[in-house]
């Protein structure tokens, strides 16, 4: 059994090392609530999320879910260091995840409301935001989460 | 009123000074950071009493140090010394005589929000001032928090998010600058 997951493993990390040799060479797979752009992270993070956070509502779990769908179809042509992303909570009742980039800090918040808000204050004063629903296309919002 | 606290410098005593109603381009403002506020992100989490001293565009006789100053004289610290500060410096007030920012409600056209900064004496702090979040013309205190701003509903939720962005990224950038607008989004 060992064996075969081993196997499946580096059959995984092949594939995505395609465009990012280096970076996902070194990849392991022991999570952290700071999720670091490996692709064997991803499920881990994910369900790190799930379970160390369980207020979240079915709303925000149905929008996550769509998140981290979307996040592994990307994964394996972003480039990593874009795909270094916290998370926190607020006021009791939100996921927050962020990231921070040379241009500023990127925030998409899941609410109890099941909206998904993406914010981006830029280190220059640029300010940009959005309040989007459920149907959003997740994957358009993420490479904008990413893009700054 | 005057200052009863031994230890605030005679300069700091408010007395009978005038409140100052203007603010200038260039003047420094000073946030003496508590838990999580000058963490990134910067996701303030209280939206009321939100206090920063002044410099009048005078850090010689107004040190930013002054922050520090513990001026509740039911605590026996004379200083917040497990604690630091941040410095923002005005970059524009559009015209007008302090930082406003008007923000209506995008859910509820009957709801706005002025974030406005003014000068608030007291007795043991001259320089003392705020951003004054006011709902309605409703001033936000800890006491009306729960029902006003705080409300558990959808509309003011959204309305939280735009002010603790503005909050946020003056804390970010160290700027205080009213001119600068949000780029709001439909679609991603």
């Amino acid at each position: 059994m060992e064996n075969q997951f081993n196997f499946i493993k580096n059959d995984l990390l092949l594939e995505q090392s395609e465009l990012f040799h280096d970076f996902y060479a070194q990849v392991n797979d022991t999570f952290t609530p700071t999720f670091n752009g490996g692709f064997l992270q991803v499920e881990d993070w994910y369900n790190n999320i799930l379970n160390s956070n369980d207020f979240l509502n079915n709303d925000q779990i149905i929008n996550l879910q769509q998140f981290f769908h979307s996040l592994k179809y990307i994964l394996r042509t972003i480039d990593p260091k874009k795909l270094s992303f916290k998370s926190n909570i607020n006021e009791d009742t939100d996921l927050m995840l962020w990231r921070e980039s040379d241009f500023g800090i990127s925030k998409l918040i899941f609410d109890e409301y099941g909206q998904i808000v993406y914010m981006f204050n830029g280190n220059d004063g640029k300010k940009v935001r959005g309040i989007f629903e459920k149907n959003v296309d997740m994957e358009k919002l993420l490479y904008r989460f990413i893009s700054n | 009123m005057d200052c009863s606290l031994d230890y605030i410098p005679k300069y700091l005593h408010t007395n009978n000074k005038p409140i100052i109603n203007k603010f200038n381009i260039g003047e420094e403002l000073y946030f003496r950071c508590t838990s999580t506020d000058c963490v990134k992100p910067y996701s303030r989490k209280n939206l009321y009493d939100i206090s920063h001293n002044r410099n009048f565009n005078n850090s010689e006789d107004y040190p930013a140090v002054d922050v520090l100053y513990n001026i509740d004289k039911d605590d026996e610290r004379q200083h917040y010394d497990d604690q630091e500060f941040i410095t923002l410096k005005i970059r524009d007030i559009n015209g007008k005589h302090t930082f406003v920012k008007n923000i209506k409600s995008e859910d509820d056209i009957s709801i706005n929000i002025q974030i406005i900064l003014l000068h608030k004496p007291v007795p043991c702090m001259y320089t003392h001032s705020a951003f004054e979040i006011l709902l309605n013309n409703l001033p936000i205190t800890k006491e009306n928090y729960n029902s006003t701003l705080g409300k558990k509903n959808r509309t003011y939720k959204n309305l939280r998010y735009i002010v603790r962005q503005e909050l946020s990224l003056m804390i970010q950038t160290g700027i205080v600058d009213s001119a600068e607008e949000t780029l709001i989004i439909d679609n991603p």
